[in-house]
Parts: C-alpha cells; sequence; structure tokens
C-alpha cells in the first residue's frame, strides 16, 4: 500500500482503505476502483491524501499550499455564511450539523450522476 | 421607517393582490363562533382548486392521518377551524409565489423554497416545543418574507437597489434596505398582513421575525420563526436573497427553552419533511 496525494491519484488506482471526509462521513469504500469522478468528488470534499494498492513513491508536491488544504468547499462556504454570529454557541453547533446535512448532499448527487 | 416612503409603500400595497374570495369568506366563518363545520363546508367546496388542495394536504405525509380523508367535513372535523384556515391561506398563498415575469422567477422560486423552508422548520421547532397550534407556525413561516416578494413585484426599482449591495457587500438584506431604503421587508410584510387581516399572531411573528423580542405577546412565534429562518439558511434550502446568517436573538432563543441537543434532530426532521413536502407543493 501507499499513501498519496490526491493529485497524484489516477483513474484505475484501488483504495485499500476508506476514504472519509473531515466530517467523518464514508466517502469511499476499501476496494474502490477509483474513476475520474471520484477523484473530483474527493477533492471537492478537501480529501487530501488517499491510501491506494500497489508502490507509488510519494513526492512533495510543490504548489502544496497549506493554507488552501484542509478545509473542504462546504465547510469554506459555511463559515463565510456565519462569519458574524459564530461567538454564539447555539449557532457554532447550528454550523456543524449543516455542514454534515450539506456534506451528505454532496455524496448523494454524486450517487446520483454516477448511477446515471 | 420615513413618512414618504411608508405612504408610497401603502398606495403600492393598495394594489396587491387580494386573498382569493372564498378564502376571505373562510375567514369570516372561521372568526364566527357560530358557524359549523358544514357551512364551512359548504363555501370551501363551491371552490373546486381549493378543495382539491385542500384534501391532496390533508392526505399529505404531512399530516401522517393513517386512514384516507376524502371528504372536505371530514377534513375540517379532523383539523378543526384554525388549521383549515392556515392551509387555506398555505395554498392561496402559493398562487402569489408563482409569477408570470420571466425575469424574476429563478429568484422566487429560490424565495419559495426558501419559505417553503422556513414553514417546515418551524413547524418541526413548534412540534418539538408541543406547541399546540401547529399549522399556524407553518403559515407564519410561509409568510415571514412575504414583504421581499412585495418589494420585488411592486417596488422594483428599490429593490434591485437593494440587491446590487447585497451582493457588492456580501451583507443581510435586512441591513442593506435599513441603510438605503429606511424600511425593510419585515414593516412591508407587516403592512400586507395588515391589509389582508391577518391574524396578529401571524402579524406580529411576519412583523418581527428579526427582533421577535419586539413582537410583545407573540415573542414565541416570532423566536421560532427567527430560528426556522436561520437553519433554513444554514441548510441552504432556497435563498433568502442573501448569503448571511443572521444573529440569533439570546433572549429569543432562551425564551424558547430549547436544549442545545435538539438542535441536529430538529434540522434532521427539517430535511426530511422539506423534501416530501416540496414534492407536492411545486
Amino acid at each position: 500500500m501507499s499513501c498519496i496525494d490526491i493529485d497524484r491519484v489516477k483513474p484505475g488506482m484501488i483504495l485499500d482503505k476508506p476514504v472519509h471526509s473531515p466530517h467523518g462521513v464514508l466517502l469511499l469504500n476499501e476496494g474502490t476502483k477509483i474513476t475520474e469522478k471520484n477523484i473530483w468528488v474527493l477533492k471537492s470534499w478537501g480529501v487530501t491524501e488517499v491510501s491506494v494498492e500497489g508502490k507509488f513513491k510519494e513526492e512533495k508536491n510543490i504548489n502544496d499550499e497549506p493554507e488552501n488544504r484542509g478545509e473542504n468547499r462546504v465547510e469554506k462556504k459555511l463559515k463565510e455564511k456565519f462569519s458574524q454570529v459564530l461567538e454564539n454557541k447555539v449557532m457554532a453547533e447550528i454550523m456543524r450539523v449543516a455542514g454534515k446535512q450539506l456534506e451528505r448532499r454532496i455524496i448523494k448527487k454524486a450517487e446520483k450522476n454516477e448511477t446515471h | 421607517m420615513k413618512h414618504t416612503d411608508l405612504t408610497r409603500i401603502i398606495r403600492k400595497v393598495e394594489d396587491l393582490p387580494t386573498l382569493p374570495r372564498t378564502v376571505l369568506r373562510i375567514t369570516e366563518l372561521v372568526n364566527n363562533p357560530k358557524s359549523s363545520a358544514r357551512e364551512l363546508g359548504r363555501v370551501i367546496t363551491e371552490d373546486q382548486v381549493l378543495t382539491a388542495r385542500l384534501l391532496k394536504l390533508v392526505n399529505s405525509s404531512f399530516y401522517g392521518f393513517p386512514q384516507r380523508i376524502s371528504t372536505v367535513t371530514g377534513a375540517i372535523v379532523l383539523l378543526g377551524f384554525d388549521a383549515i384556515r392556515s392551509l387555506l391561506l398555505t395554498t392561496s398563498v402559493f398562487g402569489l409565489f408563482s409569477n408570470k415575469e420571466k425575469a424574476n422567477r429563478y429568484k422566487i422560486e429560490k424565495f419559495w423554497d426558501h419559505s417553503l423552508g422556513c414553514a417546515v422548520g418551524a413547524k418541526v421547532i413548534g412540534d418539538y416545543l408541543r406547541y399546540e397550534k401547529i399549522e399556524e407556525l407553518f403559515v407564519a413561516g410561509l409568510l415571514h418574507d412575504i414583504g421581499k416578494i412585495v418589494e420585488m413585484l411592486f417596488l422594483p426599482k428599490d429593490f434591485a437597489e437593494v440587491v446590487t449591495v447585497v451582493e457588492n457587500k456580501n451583507i443581510l438584506m435586512v441591513v442593506a434596505e435599513d441603510d438605503i431604503l429606511g424600511y425593510t421587508h419585515a414593516e412591508v410584510g407587516k403592512l400586507l398582513a395588515e391589509r389582508w387581516n391577518l391574524p396578529f399572531k401571524l402579524k406580529n411573528a411576519i412583523a418581527h421575525h428579526h427582533n421577535p423580542i419586539l413582537a410583545g405577546r407573540f415573542v414565541r412565534e416570532a423566536a421560532i420563526v427567527q430560528l426556522a429562518d436561520i437553519l433554513c439558511r444554514a441548510m441552504d434550502i432556497g435563498s433568502g436573497g442573501d448569503n448571511k446568517i443572521p444573529p440569533l436573538d439570546k433572549n429569543a432563543w432562551e425564551s424558547l427553552q430549547l436544549k442545545m441537543s435538539s438542535i441536529e434532530p430538529i434540522m434532521e426532521e427539517m430535511e426530511r419533511e422539506f423534501e416530501d413536502i416540496s414534492t407536492f407543493m411545486t
């Protein structure tokens, strides 16, 4: 197995560990043969690396800017929306749950596209 | 609100569509303690469209009655007068949103989804609080932003100005309205509610959904609508016309006595019910 950067994942590679979103939702199961669409979807959730079968030498990506990573689109959007109200604990809880729901919605949509 | 603006808006509000005559008559009947279910049923059944919508709604998963309700009188007996009025208001308001103007169509659809989401949210929160008249909360949620629709259709120049500022500065629509126009959609909604002779409770929930504490003895209702509005925006259900979350009034939140741990189940239930209801309302 090797843990490789999402930018180096190619269609046809096989996952040897399941991939989860930053909020812990299961995105892809182990054993999945990765498609072009999977890669796009994983990126849009802010997944930065995955574990695949076989040996791939890890190279450091020079364009890898830490401030652009780890925070997925959903979270970015929510933080922007909630920017002025987050000191309220109730609001923080609402944002947490909304993050979960929005991620789930993206997954559902992607699955729907997959079957069409 | 400046006086000149107020009179200008009132003049515009005069041009607003009135509610269907049947709904007005039904409102009168509901307000009269001497009315009978049969009388009310007769007025409703005179309007075929209304009858069809009513039966569709009572048989929907929204109410979840175990048996099919096939007559209007049956629906009235089961739901009660107030619920019927709320229900008819709901179906009539839908007509207002189905505007023929192409330019605004997309926006109106987004508003409608936001309103419907807020209605579902208010209902779900009400369920949690064991609020008695759930249908009233539903209508309050549905109508809370009706002032924005009025602005869009009847004060298009004002509205366009507001939209530009909202987009450029990324601020709440209510803030932009107050800055530029000196009045807000909440005040416009209140005027409309008065013109339509809507119940006090409803008028107050519309007028004060950004400021529940000012809603007098209807703080609870206004606070429920405020929370539902916030949840919808967080969940991306439709669009209220801007991309910000309004602050939650601390006192309003406390007045609800909701537990923090209820937020998640409420939001989950909202998501489920919104999906159900949007399939038969649109």
